[in-house]
Order: C-alpha cells, then sequence, then structure tokens
C-alpha cells in the first residue's frame, strides 16, 4: 500500500504541469447483502489523492468499512479494505462542470474476528483483485480549488456477493 | 502524455500483481473436503477446531451429501418451502473458509456435526435408515409463545430438523453438537416407530409412553454424540437442572414410572386442563411430563451404559437394538419403562456390578427387580 503512495509521490514532483487533488471528505455507501438475503447499504470511509494531467487524471482511493453480526455468544467482526487505482477521462460539460469518466484496478482484503465467549478468533483473506468503472459529476465553483463532486461506481470481484456491486459518493476536495 | 500514464498504469498493476497476488491459497472444487473453522462446545469450554465438510456441491449454500439449509421456511400443502439459507466465507493463506457471518458458522458447525452424526450410525449399524441429505430451517418463524425463540424442534411430518433463532447470551443451539444429535435422533425415532403401524390409532396413554422414550433416549444420543452429561446448559442454562444426565444425588433415586403412574398422571393433567382458561388439550401439559419422564430414563440409561464401559460406536449400538425391540413390542400388552428396561438389559452379555446396582435403583415394581443380575 505505501509503495502505492511513495510512488505517486515520487510521479507527481515530476510532473510539473499536472495538478494533485486531495479528496479527504467522502461519503460512500457500498451495497452488499446480509445474512438473511436483503440489500444492506454500508456507508464507507474513503480517502482518495489524484493526479490530473489536462483531460487525464490518476486517482489513488482507499476504502474501509465495518460489518458485524452476532447471535447468542457469537459475535463476528468484518473489516473490508481495498486500495484502488482509478484511470480517468474529464469531458468538460459547462465552465465549471466535468464528467470524469475512470476505469480502475486495485486490490481488496477482508479481516474477520470471530468472539464465541470468552475465545476469540482473528482471519484476513488474502490481498484479491478488484476492478471498477465509474461515472462522475465534477463542479468547480469560481477556480477556488474547491471541488464538489457525486457520482457511481461499479465494483467488481470474483468473491462479491452480489457481483458487481454499486457505491454512490458525495465527496469535496481540493485542488492544488 | 498518455504514454507516461499507461506506463504509470501498468506500474501499479505488476505492484498489485506482486503484492496482492502472491501465494494464492488453491481454488476450492466440490471434488475436495471443504475446510472450515467452527466452534465445538464440550463440558471444559468452547474452542475453534479447523475440520473438513465432505460432499459439499456448492460453496454458498453448502448444499452436498449431508445437509440441505433452508431459511426462514415454511410449510405449504405439507411440503417445507423456502429459500436455500446462504453462507459468505473468506478463504485464509491456508485455505480455510472462515465464516463471516453468524448464519454462516451455524451452517458449517450444523454441517460437521451431521456428518459425523451420519458416520457414527454407519459405523454402528452397517447402515444408514434415514433420508440423506438432512433438511434443516434455521431462522424458523413460529407462531406459538414457547417455540418462538431458543428453541429446536424435529418435525416428523415434514422429516425437517427446525431451529428458531436464538436470543439468549450462551452457545446458539446450531452450535450446540448435543442438541443437535437430541434432535437428530428425533428422526430416527420417527423412521423407525412413529412411522410404522406400531404408531398408528394411538391412545394417550400410549402416545404419552412414546413421547417420554423418544424425548429420553434422545437426550442419551446427545449424551453418547457429545460425551458432555450437561450439554444442554452450554445453551440453556436454566434447563441444566431438570434435564442434566447426571444423578442429582445417589440417594435420590430416578423414578421410571409404571402403567399406573402414567394413568394417573393423564388423569391429573385431564383434570388440570380443564381448570386452566388457556389449555385447549391435556396433551399440552402431557409434553412436559414425557421430559421428565425422559430424563429420568435417560439418567439410568447414561449411568448404565457408563458402567458397562464401552465405546461409543458400542453405546450406539445399543441404542439402536433398544429402538428394534421398542419396535417389536405390543403397547397393549407391554407399556411401562420398567419392562423395557431389563429386557434391553438382556441384551448385554454380561452386567456388571454397577450396572446391576443402576437397574435395581431405578425399579421399583417388586417382580421385575426380582427377575434382574439374579446373581447380584
Ligand atoms: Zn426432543
Amino acid at each position: 500500500m505505501s509503495k502505492f503512495l511513495i510512488f505517486l509521490i515520487l510521479f507527481s514532483a515530476r510532473i510539473s504541469l499536472g495538478a494533485i487533488t486531495l479528496w479527504p471528505a467522502v461519503y460512500s455507501l457500498r451495497t452488499d447483502r446480509d445474512e438473511f438475503q436483503n440489500t444492506q447499504f454500508q456507508s464507507a470511509q474513503q480517502f482518495s489523492l489524484a493526479l490530473q494531467i489536462q483531460s487525464w487524471s490518476l486517482e489513488f482511493g482507499r476504502t474501509e468499512f465495518d460489518s458485524s453480526s452476532e447471535e447468542g455468544n457469537i459475535f463476528i467482526k468484518e473489516k473490508y479494505e481495498d486500495s484502488i487505482l482509478w484511470l480517468g477521462y474529464h469531458f468538460k460539460l459547462l465552465e465549471e462542470l466535468d464528467l470524469v469518466t475512470s476505469g480502475g484496478i486495485g486490490t481488496y482484503q477482508e479481516k474477520i474476528t470471530t468472539t464465541v465467549g470468552l475465545i476469540s478468533n482473528r482471519s484476513e483473506s488474502e490481498q484479491e483483485m478488484l476492478t471498477g468503472i465509474a461515472g462522475e459529476l465534477r463542479w468547480k465553483p469560481f477556480d477556488l480549488g474547491f471541488l464538489l463532486s457525486s457520482g457511481i461506481r461499479v465494483l467488481m470481484a470474483e468473491n462479491f456477493d452480489p457481483n458487481p456491486q454499486p457505491e454512490f459518493f458525495v465527496r469535496a476536495g481540493w485542488m492544488f | 502524455m498518455p504514454s507516461v500514464l499507461t506506463h504509470l498504469f501498468l506500474c501499479f498493476l505488476v505492484a498489485a500483481m506482486s503484492t496482492g497476488c502472491q501465494k494464492t491459497p488453491e481454488a476450492w472444487n466440490s471434488s475436495k473436503p471443504f475446510k472450515t473453522q467452527i466452534v465445538v462446545g464440550s463440558a471444559t469450554g468452547l474452542q475453534f477446531q479447523i475440520v473438513e465438510l465432505e460432499g459439499v456441491q456448492n460453496q454458498k449454500t453448502l448444499e452436498g451429501e449431508v445437509v440441505e439449509f433452508y431459511l426462514a421456511p415454511g410449510e405449504q400443502n405439507s411440503e417445507l418451502v423456502g429459500p436455500h439459507a446462504v453462507a459468505k466465507f473468506i478463504q485464509n493463506s491456508e485455505g480455510v473458509f472462515i465464516p463471516t457471518n453468524s448464519l454462516s458458522l451455524q451452517m458449517v458447525s450444523l454441517y460437521y456435526h451431521m456428518q459425523a452424526l451420519k458416520k457414527l450410525e454407519i459405523q454402528s449399524l452397517g447402515k444408514t435408515f434415514v433420508k440423506w441429505p438432512r433438511k434443516i430451517g434455521l431462522q424458523v418463524k413460529t407462531n406459538s409463545a414457547e417455540t418462538r425463540f431458543n428453541n429446536a424442534f424435529y418435525n416428523n411430518k415434514l422429516d425437517v430438523m427446525f431451529f428458531v433463532p436464538y436470543v439468549d447470551q450462551e452457545l446458539p443451539l446450531p452450535l450446540n453438537g448435543g442438541i443437535i444429535a437430541h434432535e437428530h435422533f428425533h428422526s430416527y425415532f420417527s423412521y423407525s416407530i412413529l412411522q410404522k403401524s406400531l404408531a398408528s390409532d394411538v391412545l394417550p396413554i400410549e402416545d404419552y409412553f412414546l413421547k417420554s422414550i423418544n424425548e429420553g433416549l434422545a437426550d442419551v444420543w446427545g449424551w453418547i454424540y457429545s460425551d458432555n452429561p450437561d450439554f444442554i446448559s452450554l445453551s440453556l442454562p436454566d434447563l441444566a437442572g431438570p434435564r442434566k444426565l447426571e444423578q442429582p444425588s445417589f440417594f435420590r433415586k430416578p423414578v421410571l414410572k409404571t402403567k399406573k403412574d402414567m394413568e394417573s398422571d393423564l388423569n391429573l393433567v385431564e383434570q388440570e386442563c380443564k381448570r386452566l382458561s388457556w389449555c385447549n388439550s391435556a396433551d399440552q401439559l402431557t409434553l412436559g411430563l414425557a421430559y421428565s419422564n425422559g430424563t429420568a430414563l435417560a439418567r439410568t440409561l447414561k449411568d448404565f451404559l457408563t458402567r458397562q464401559n464401552l465405546t461409543q460406536e458400542d453405546k450406539a449400538k445399543k441404542i439402536f437394538l433398544l429402538l428394534e425391540q421398542l419396535n417389536s413390542l405390543n403397547l397393549k400388552k407391554e407399556l411401562d419403562f420398567e419392562s423395557l428396561l431389563v429386557e434391553w438389559a438382556g441384551l448385554f452379555d454380561s452386567l456388571s456390578d454397577e450396572s446391576c446396582k443402576i437397574l435395581k435403583n431405578a425399579i421399583k415394581t417388586e417382580e421385575i427387580k426380582n427377575q434382574i443380575c439374579l446373581s447380584f
């Protein structure tokens, strides 16, 4: 993971033409299924950093969310984490409004902590491959550097249920 | 510029491959055992255990040779209806499937215990006489207030084992091997006794007698399988006193009821039911009594089998013989626990002094008492 960040930072330093965007405030909803096969929304913590060069952008995003399930003295906590690199193309719709379409590739990992009564056990999956496509509307009011955007991503991985898995997001960022 | 980006993208791909896709566990397919992690409870506590489930055909529903799981099923035209339960796992680097929610943990635990019970049946009988895969309903909703939570039951009409939601703070019933074995035993009783002519047109007293034996033997089966005489209290601690298969104390004799005792039970129950506004039929009250008769029988059998120093498989064999013997019983003539027990004890090659003492303690009818262990 840190490997990617260092790589991005070094690379961005070499490109003087590019602009860096930081997205610290993201509200994201992932959809998946609960034990009873009902669709449930998982609100996720997300952070991303992007490098934009003309109409192209390269964005690194990290997402985490927890869910849990219990019955009697069983308590199972699931932690999901993914890191995705998105390659996007920006279409200018209006002076202050862009449509960004992207394709992404990354890895995800799930960590399970099972507690039954007084005993507890931790397991994790391997890093598994994940791909995605995304569409996003981005508003840059008055060229202040401040950005607001909203969009949908569709993520795909062999073991996702459902697969593909949609995600809705709204976010605020700053372009340097 | 795009070429720089392509380069960057490819670098990421290589990085993703090198960190993420190394050492992938071997993919599972239905010809391989399904390695998973369950929780087992014993007299000494709970522990995690890595086990292999055999004959699993589907990684999501765990459909296979042993169990078919249904989620909150119902009954329609005497058929079980409802969706299959779906499990979710992560696979760790050793290729073990770890359940990611409580329902999935219940499914793998149940599969494992049912697989072990099937093996025990085949080892001791050389065959199996119930239909496999067994049908199991999880998170079942019932209308009755007494069985809505913290309960498991076997429906002999549908031939399905049901688990309702567990809302206590102990081990959920689908993880309790002893309770699973208890419920599974009811299917043996149903196939060998209730579905036979023996159980047709039974009088209330015969029904009461059969219910008591069914519950008692099911508890013995739960003990034989789990090797824990107090398996019930892992999940239902309030039932430890009335159901535990240890004799409460040696001077308090287990009382096996005679036919006369059972008749007077039924008369009392009849009167009591008339007095209680909520009682629609005396049957509602006899089940509680059947459990207590069953426990008295189970405690005697458990003590007796322990003193005979048998292996798990041999204990199981003797219980199957008891079922066979019960099947050839003429309920109209022989209807008491004492004679049944004496006849069954006759199937053993030899009886230890200890086992004789247990039988004599349990039997109060002098003539019957005199028939056993003549040398003792
Ligand atoms: Zn029962």
